[in-house]
């Protein structure tokens, strides 16, 4: 009796749950990738939770009474580019797994390693230089330092974790006891036009990328923070095209820099946007400089336009000679807030139900106000929200057939200045191909539906996408075929 | 007339002036090495000042207008192991280059990198572990580490900077992205006695050192810190294989990453662990073979130890010239030894002390808190004491050590510079006693020792080593003189040569 009503009470579970089961291998040798992190995600109207599992000893996972619909699957490992399920190559978007009830699936999961840099650094005599700093480059507009490095002691050194793309190196000034050495692109130039690049595949190691230094004199900045609170713990930053150094304290001196441009920075340690004094300059140095930096009020932001209690909120991230940095956050009270003085960029998350309209400010900002905006040293901004955005909607098909789960690209794009407003937008088409993008200022905007790419670029949307005008207070229908590259 | 004075001064510099003149080189490559600093040391009896140079872009080096006599030549160069000239064998002394009145020497010195070791840390299907902890130990009993590092993307790792000898390679245990690890020795072993052992030489990698640590249970460590003061209380984990700090909160628990079973030591001590009179501290030797978060650990004032020099009858004595020293022991090994200068706040624990002598006195005996071996053996050597409240330790002193001279010789004729050493030596239970000690001949070949405490000593000249180890000091043909107090002993030694 007993068992009878237990068997009863599994019978429905078993029957219509599906189950996807699979196994995670490294792309290389096909060896099992124990311990790897699975994650699970229901697409569109699939009426499921995200899941997550861990492989075991044989790389297997498996997702038990899962409902009908379409997942997609990620996996990682440490050491190892995460990949989804179905991706083409190793920048493309994931192919859901569809399953029916009480259905199998089996997947394969492949992952790729990171590919990586090798070489040597040398002095005149070809003596490998020991705990020499070097950065690879990614070659974009501006070039990004992606990764950094040491030297052992024979002057060898390994840069690794890069995805795909193209890349120089450089080697970070360097001051020895008895001498130094200005920062330098392989073999051995400072200027990046004559510098050798190196094009990396996946899972490429391009080795003998060797690189001689320049030998140069260096010198120092010594920054001193005046006029902050009392008591206020101060942070100094130094950036330039080798990246950040960041110490505590009121004075410091920088030492073994290379002549050049500098920005540097006094900030408080407070939350960025918690109305905290700050201090900003950019320097041209070529022999040893002194720097005060003067504490200033913080730069104030003013919303127009926004609903009481709800003026949405504000992002900001240094934006100078390193690059883009961390971005942070700032609330929003009675439409103000305040950033420290220094080179930023902001952008503004309007409320539900608005969209950024313009802006205004010392600095400059320019075009569109819907991305981010960059923003130099002090003065205010001011950015006008208005009621009622728009959106694009429509479905994806591929010849003919709609596409479930298909990934759908959305970006701001500046006509005139040719570039890309703000971040990218993604989404997945649902079980009907259906997609829609939602709170859109007006403007031009180009989309993409593909499984081609994970996050397409400006460049790559450019020869794919197709543009479309979003009108205020307006959906806008756009249907979609499907990218393929054959 | 003016081209006659500087003629004469050229004559009269030229004349007097000894030059030594050379080339560093890399010795794998033969490539020059620019910008190392070169030192010429003169040896005891040359009249000459200690002088240092930097080779050129060409790895050339010049010292001009010396003195006659004899000097040792060192170069050294970042990323090198340091070289001597003449230097046959790393651990080998350098040969002094003789000079006589104008006369003019070339050396070529080739340096060499340390060694280093290589290889993956793989999991169970031959995949290699990103970000894991990988070190290299010195293989002593207990193991010393000597170098630290972390596996790339491949898992692969590269220690480098090591001095040629025996080293153990071992992945340090811990909660990784990929699961719990046991610290594991190569080849996959936990257990010291079955490691792998590596031999390091320099200017040679040892590759395909492949460690595959084991997965298995590691084990809480925590606990609180009693009458926990204001500031915060620095805990240290010591085991044979290092230590780990951890900081007690405010309320003074404190918790380790998980550890592997064995024994371990723990000391806290208050301020972030600055030790000083009036400080709070604790120590808890400590067995660790389940979870545990239950250790307490009392702190009470910091002890402080004296030192006192008495004579035969117990009377002060003082110990003008001579120096005391002190160094930290615990499972991990010894501590670097310091100069014990008056009564001194020191963290509870093992500590070991030793008494250097003056040309008067020597060590009778020794007595301390926790003192093992306490009247047996030679006491000129290292005492370990154990302290847990203030105490006094004492070295009874003796008057009229004994001296040691003579001269080295090769094929009868004196060598100037050559190192002496010289080893208390326990003839019964054949163990070095204390630490070694050197000397080099002066230009006529002469060496001496003073203040030596009556017993056995082994004598050695010769080139081949900087400081022998006890096994070499065997190797070697040793000389064993019996010193009797008040006694100086003439020993000439026949120069030692490996062939």
């Amino acid at each position: 009796m007993m068992r009878v009503c237990a068997a009863a009470a599994l019978l429905p579970v078993c029957l219509q749950a599906a189950v996807i089961r699979g196994v995670v291998v490294e792309n290389l040798m096909g060896r099992p990738l124990a311990r790897a992190i699975v994650v699970l995600q229901p697409v569109g109207s699939t009426a499921a939770s995200e899941r997550t599992a861990r492989a075991n000893g044989m790389g297997g996972f498996e997702f038990e009474s899962l409902p009908a619909g379409a997942y997609i699957l990620r996996a990682s490992r440490k050491g190892f580019m995460s990949s989804e399920y179905g991706q083409k190559r190793w920048n493309s978007a994931g192919t859901p797994v569809v399953v029916e009830e009480s259905e199998t699936a089996f997947v394969n999961m492949r992952l790729l390693r990171y590919s990586a840099i090798t070489g040597r650094i040398v002095d005149q005599n070809d003596i490998g230089l020991p705990d020499q700093e070097i950065v690879a480059y990614r070659l974009r507009t501006p070039a990004e330092v992606a990764v950094r490095a040491r030297t052992d002691d024979r002057g060898r050194y390994r840069l690794y974790g890069l995805e795909p793309g193209t890349y120089t190196v450089r080697t970070a000034a360097q001051q020895y006891i008895e001498d130094s050495y200005l920062p330098t692109f392989p073999a051995a130039t400072e200027k990046l036009p004559e510098a050798r690049t190196v094009d990396l595949f996946a899972e490429q190691q391009a080795d003998g990328v060797d690189v001689r230094p320049v030998a140069g004199s260096l010198c120092s900045i010594a920054v001193e923070a005046r006029s902050f609170p009392p008591g206020a713990v101060i942070r100094l930053t130094l950036a330039s095209e080798m990246g950040r150094t960041t110490v505590l304290g009121t004075a410091y001196q920088f030492t073994g820099l290379a002549p050049g441009t500098y920005d540097v920075y006094a900030e408080t340690n407070a939350q960025p946007g918690d109305n905290a004094p700050a201090a900003y300059q950019r320097i041209s140095v070529s022999h040893d400089t002194k720097v005060t930096l003067l504490a200033e009020t913080p730069i104030p932001v003013v919303i127009a336009g926004a609903p009481d209690g709800d003026s949405g909120r504000m992002w900001f991230r240094h934006k100078d000679l390193a690059g883009t940095g961390e971005t942070f956050t700032a609330a929003l009270v009675h439409g103000r807030a305040a950033i420290p003085a220094g080179r930023w960029e902001v952008m503004l998350q309007p409320p539900a139900g608005y969209y950024v309209s313009s802006v205004m400010g010392t600095g400059g900002p320019q075009g569109r106000a819907d991305g981010w905006n960059e923003i130099v040293g002090r003065g205010y901004i001011r950015f006008s929200v208005a009621a009622g955005p728009g959106g694009v909607r429509g479905t994806v098909r591929n010849s003919g057939d709609a596409v479930a789960g298909a990934p759908v690209y959305l970006e701001g794009w500046d006509g005139p200045s040719r570039k890309r407003v703000g971040e990218l937008k993604t989404t997945r088409t649902d079980m009907r191909g259906v997609y829609s993008f939602d709170g859109l200022a007006p403007g031009e905007y180009r989309v993409l539906s593909t499984f081609e790419y994970s996050a397409p670029e400006a460049e790559t949307m450019g020869g794919a996408a197709t543009e479309v005008t979003v009108d205020a207070q307006a959906a806008k229908t756009q249907d979609l075929d499907l990218y393929v590259i054959r | 007339m003016g081209k006659v004075a500087l003629l004469g001064l050229a004559w009269a510099l030229g004349l007097h002036a000894a030059v030594i003149r050379g080339t560093v080189l890399e010795r794998s490559s033969g490539h020059p090495i620019a910008e190392s600093l070169v030192v010429a040391e003169p040896v005891e009896g040359t009249h000459a000042a200690i002088q240092s140079a930097r080779s050129n872009a060409d790895g050339q080096f010049e010292f001009a207008a010396l003195p006659a006599g004899a000097y040792l030549v060192l170069a050294s160069h970042r990323g090198f192991a340091p070289a001597q000239y003449g230097q046959k064998r790393y651990k080998g002394s350098g040969v002094p280059v003789v000079l006589e009145e104008s006369d003019t020497a070339r050396v070529e010195i080739r340096l060499q990198r340390f060694g280093s070791i290589s290889g993956t840390v793989l999991d169970e299907n031959g995949v290699g572990l990103a970000d894991h902890e990988v070190v290299a130990y010195r293989n002593s009993r207990p193991p010393v580490l000597v170098a630290q590092t972390i596996t790339d993307d491949l898992g692969a790792y590269r220690l480098w900077g090591l001095e040629p000898g025996s080293y153990l390679v071992r992945t340090l245990g811990k909660e990784y992205a990929e699961g719990r690890y046991l610290p594991t020795f190569a080849r996959e072993t936990e257990r010291l006695e079955e490691a792998y052992a590596t031999q390091i030489e320099l200017d040679t990698e040892a590759e395909h050192v492949d460690v595959r640590p084991l997965a298995g249970r590691l084990f809480t460590v925590a606990g609180r810190v009693s009458a926990a003061p204001q500031s915060p209380v620095m805990v240290t984990l010591i085991s044979e294989m290092g230590s780990t700090m951890a900081t007690a909160d405010a309320r003074g628990n404190f918790q380790f990453p998980p550890a592997a079973a064995g024994r371990y030591e723990l000391y806290a001590v208050q301020d972030g662990g600055r030790v000083y009179r009036g400080a709070m501290a604790a120590y808890l030797p400590i067995v660790i073979d389940r979870d545990r978060s239950d250790f307490r650990l009392n702190l009470a004032a910091i002890p402080t130890l004296s030192v006192e020099t008495v004579d035969e009858k117990g009377q002060a004595l003082d110990p003008g010239g001579m120096q005391i020293w002190i160094r930290r022991k615990d499972f991990s090994g010894q501590g670097k030894a310091l100069l014990f200068r008056g009564p001194q706040a020191l963290a509870p624990g093992r500590w070991e002390l030793a008494l250097a002598p003056n040309t008067q006195y020597y060590t009778l005996a020794f007595s301390g808190p926790g003192a093992v071996g306490g009247g047996e053996g030679r006491a000129d050597g290292w005492h370990e004491i154990e302290l847990a409240a203030s105490a006094t330790a004492q070295f009874t002193l003796a008057p009229h050590p004994g001296t040691i001279h003579g001269a080295v010789q090769d094929s009868g004729k004196p060598v100037a510079g050559a190192p002496v050493f010289l080893e208390a030596y326990d003839v019964a239970s054949r163990r070095r006693v204390g630490e070694l000690r050197s000397a080099r001949t002066d230009v006529h070949g002469r060496y001496a020792f003073y203040g030596l405490a009556p017993g056995d000593y082994r004598l050695l000249g010769s080139f081949e080593f900087q400081m022998p180890e006890e096994a070499e000091m065997n190797e070697a043909r040793t000389m064993v003189v019996k010193v009797a107090g008040g006694q100086d002993q003439a020993v000439d030694l026949d120069l030692y040569t490996i062939r």
